[in-house]
């Protein structure tokens, strides 16, 4: 089903077509690079090659194009990163884009250098929503302190989410607090639903740019 | 004896008062102003006419007393039919003033009040008529006093439309002057002349009222005037900013789609380039593309600024991450510019109330500003407190900013003369950024600064306790990480691009298709910190399984599981035991906040708490 793997970019400015395509030519020197002017031509292009690795879409194609032809392709090729490329820097377009099911929206002004980053992330598999860099927020390390109480959590739960934190399961958090398994699982239910996260991974997003801090071993 | 022309043609009046001060005239103001004139002068005339009666029924009785006053009771009778009638034809006026025009309404009414005040001067001079002869002198007077009395009452209050008053000073106190001789046989030539004196001085202050009158009138439509040109033109100014903003970001918008394509040839020609001799003038090009997409951001922000689109949230923020941040952003370009950028930390709990972006925006335009107007030496970045405030300082050791210049430079496209000589790619927009970020913010800004030994920007903000903050999407470009982490993925051009992506986090990436070379890079002895390990691999082994294995090799290693399938029995297994479980797609940010809890480099020593390892 897959021959060689390509990238199919979609905009209706031949230049900007152009520009894309070399630059991803010269990043990704193993990949094809098929280009299209217009909305028509992308599916008979994915019938005749398969399905692209990545698509990079234009969102000002006409009013709703780009999110049906995101729609479409999600459709038939399951397995692509689709991205749209825009100049517009509303957060509502990107969020348009991202509820239309695409993997990625990579702002025009963006450096070159953070392009290729959005592309490969895409290609990794990884979503891409990046607010622009000039006017987004400010990146955050993980600096406000935040304790236990603060979180509506038991100081228990607080060690036990401390672990979690390190990517622990729970064999080793138990073994390190002298609990039952079975203990430690209900604790972690308790603590997922007051951060109203359903996983682990959700839990540990959600503390994005706080640091733990348990009252118990002081502020380190 | 009739100064006011205005009845035959009042339509002739201007429409809007004149510059120069008024004559006293009815067309100095506009037909409307002439009509509230003729109201004025109604009211007055009508209170008179009302009034009259009593004074009629209070004469009548004084000379009933001595003579008979059949006549005068007549007088008293017409005066009580007049001023009935007088208030029917108010009430008709009132309605033709809600019904015409202001021209109309003068066209219909000047002649009747003109009548009116011809009847009432007629009905004052009356008593007169009949008294004359056989009147005692004491009521004779009386009424000689009272008539000058309504005279003079009149001539103050009943002159906004002089004509009218002119008819009833004819037919009133002149006329009655005629009978004088009569009314007071034995003493009118002492009379008669304190009486002329009377008239020439009641004309001259009828003239007088009616100038103020009128003169009142015109200031009044001359302020509403102004007050209308005024709006008009502050309305034009807003309408040609919105235009100039509007024009701006279309045009920024447009020329950004070239400008993006050729950023990305450039970069895509640099990359495949082997002519040494190319390097340099690639090496400009993209600069000089750099500095006209920083113009792009710089014109759009500025007219999303201007136009009133930047929702401003001011939340608690610590200043750290931002200093980490600005070095970040611009340690690089100092280096290239020869110049040293030296951070002053503020302390781990500063904090100040602002919007993130706004801060943002204004700080990184300072630092850009410093750098670009700074030949040689260096550049400082530093916060100061000052009661109940954190100033942000940048210093440098630049040009140094003129005293005439300080003002203007906060100014859109504004660049001092000397300043042109030492760079040319600045477009004059970056403080002028700054300053609306600071005006919406409601913070304040400034400088100080010495010709040719340097400046110092400075923003002052109010300082903040940091709260909680919300958990948000942030930017995955932090404090830089450190560590080494080994993906298991069977696509090979996958493992190129988590490469990439994990490199430009400062993470060092050992790529794996298989369990075999996966064990093959601990074996090497290489020390893993984060295994990232798919659940299909081509080998058919179960990903979750080879995760588990490495993680027995390396304890110290944390791992997480990485899939598209999510029903997979081993991924329900992995989430069951609490391993962590990557959903593909997965989100930049979160896959950078997950590594961040486990590779972020500490600012210092005491502040990265680390849970204790096992």
């Amino acid at each position: 089903m897959s021959p060689s793997p390509y990238a199919l970019v979609l905009d209706d400015h031949p230049l900007v077509a152009r520009g894309v395509a070399e630059f991803l030519r010269s990043r990704l020197p193993r990949m094809e690079v098929a280009v299209a002017g217009r909305t028509e031509d992308v599916m008979p292009l994915v019938a005749e090659r398969g399905a692209p690795a990545i698509a990079l879409i234009d969102f000002w194609l006409a009013e709703g194009a780009a999110l049906d032809l995101i729609a479409q392709l999600r459709q038939h090729c399951p397995g692509s990163a689709l991205a749209v490329i825009s100049g517009d820097d509303d957060p509502a377009v990107m969020e348009r884009v991202r509820k239309a099911g695409a993997h990625g929206f990579i702002h025009k002004q963006a450096p070159p250098e953070t392009f290729a980053l959005a592309v490969e992330a895409l290609l990794c598999g990884l979503a891409w929503f990046e607010p622009p860099s000039q006017s987004g927020q400010p990146p955050r390390s993980r600096d406000l302190p935040v304790t236990p109480t603060e979180l509506g959590l038991s100081m228990r739960q607080g060690e036990i989410l401390a672990l979690v934190l390190q990517g622990l399961p729970n064999k080793r958090i138990a073994l390190q607090y002298d609990l039952s398994e079975s203990t430690v699982k209900e604790h972690m239910s308790a603590i997922l639903l007051r951060l109203g996260a359903r996983t682990r991974v959700e839990a540990i997003t959600r503390l994005r740019g706080r640091r733990l801090v348990l009252p118990s071993m002081g502020e380190l | 004896m009739e100064p006011v022309s205005a009845s035959a043609a009042p339509a002739r009046a201007p429409a809007t008062p004149a510059q120069e001060p008024p004559q006293a005239s009815l067309q100095t103001v506009s037909m409307a102003g002439q009509a509230r004139l003729l109201e004025m002068t109604y009211q007055r005339l009508h209170t008179s006419i009302m009034v009259l009666p009593l004074v009629a029924l209070a004469l009548t009785l004084f000379y009933q007393l001595q003579h008979d006053a059949r006549w005068m009771w007549g007088w008293f009778g017409f005066y009580v039919v007049f001023a009935a009638t007088s208030h029917r034809l108010r009430r008709v006026f009132r309605q033709d003033q809600g019904r015409r025009d202001a021209a109309d309404l003068m066209r219909r009414w000047r002649p009747r009040l003109e009548l009116c005040a011809l009847i009432h001067g007629a009905g004052t001079t009356a008593p007169v008529v009949i008294a004359a002869g056989h009147a005692s002198y004491d009521f004779a007077l009386l009424l000689l006093v009272t008539n000058a009395a309504i005279l003079a009452g009149n001539a103050t209050h009943q002159t906004p439309v002089l004509s009218v008053f002119m008819r009833f000073f004819m037919t009133g106190w002149n006329a009655s002057l005629l009978v004088q001789p009569w009314l007071f046989p034995q003493h009118w030539y002492f009379i008669l002349p304190l009486s002329l004196l009377h008239t020439f001085t009641m004309y001259r202050h009828s003239h007088t009222a009616h100038r103020f009158f009128v003169h009142q009138v015109w200031l009044e439509e001359r302020g509403q005037q102004l007050s209308a040109q005024y709006r008009e033109a502050r309305d034009a100014a807003e309408a040609a900013l919105a235009e100039k903003n509007r024009f701006l970001s279309t045009a920024a918008h447009d020329l950004r789609q070239p400008v993006h394509a050729m950023g990305l040839l450039t970069e895509a020609i640099a990359l495949r380039n082997r002519d040494a001799a190319l390097a340099a003038p690639l090496s400009d090009l993209r600069l000089n593309l750099q500095s006209v997409q920083l113009m792009f951001n710089s014109l759009l922000d500025l007219s999303k600024i201007e136009s009133g689109q930047v929702a401003v949230r001011p939340e608690p923020l610590l200043l750290r991450p931002f200093f980490n941040e600005l070095e970040i952003q611009f340690l690089a370009e100092a280096r290239s510019r020869g110049l040293r950028l030296r951070l002053h930390m503020p302390p781990a709990g500063a904090a100040v109330q602002a919007d993130a972006a706004l801060l943002r925006q204004s700080l990184s335009n300072l630092v850009h500003n410093a750098l670009r107007y700074t030949p040689q030496g260096g550049v400082l970045i530093g916060a100061r407190w000052r009661q109940g405030h954190w100033r942000i300082e940048v210093w440098d050791t630049g040009l140094g900013v003129a005293l005439e210049d300080r003002a203007r430079i906060y100014q859109p496209f504004y660049r001092p003369q000397h300043a042109w000589h030492i760079n040319r790619e600045g477009h004059g927009l970056g403080l002028a950024v700054v300053a609306r970020c600071v005006d919406l913010m409601s913070a304040q800004h400034g400088l100080q600064s010495r010709l040719g030994a340097g400046s110092c920007f400075w923003l002052q903000l109010p300082a903040a306790a940091p709260g909680p903050d919300p958990a948000s999407p942030r930017s995955p470009s932090a404090r830089p990480l450190q560590g080494r982490c080994l993906i298991l993925d069977d696509d090979p051009h996958v493992l190129g691009a988590w490469s990439a992506l994990l490199g430009s986090w400062g993470v060092q990436a050992c790529l794996a298709s298989d369990a075999r070379q996966a064990f093959a890079h601990v074996d090497a002895g290489q020390t893993i910190d984060v295994v990232l390990c798919d659940q299909r691999l081509r080998s058919g082994e179960s990903g979750f399984d080879v995760l588990l294995a490495l993680l027995a090799r390396c304890p110290q290693a944390r791992g997480a599981m990485v899939s598209g399938e999510f029903d997979a029995p081993a991924l329900r297994r992995a989430e069951e035991e609490g391993y962590l479980v990557l959903k593909k797609p997965v989100d930049v940010a979160d896959l950078h906040t997950l590594l961040s809890c486990w590779l972020e480099a500490p600012v210092d020593a005491t502040i990265a708490m680390e849970g204790p390892r096992p």
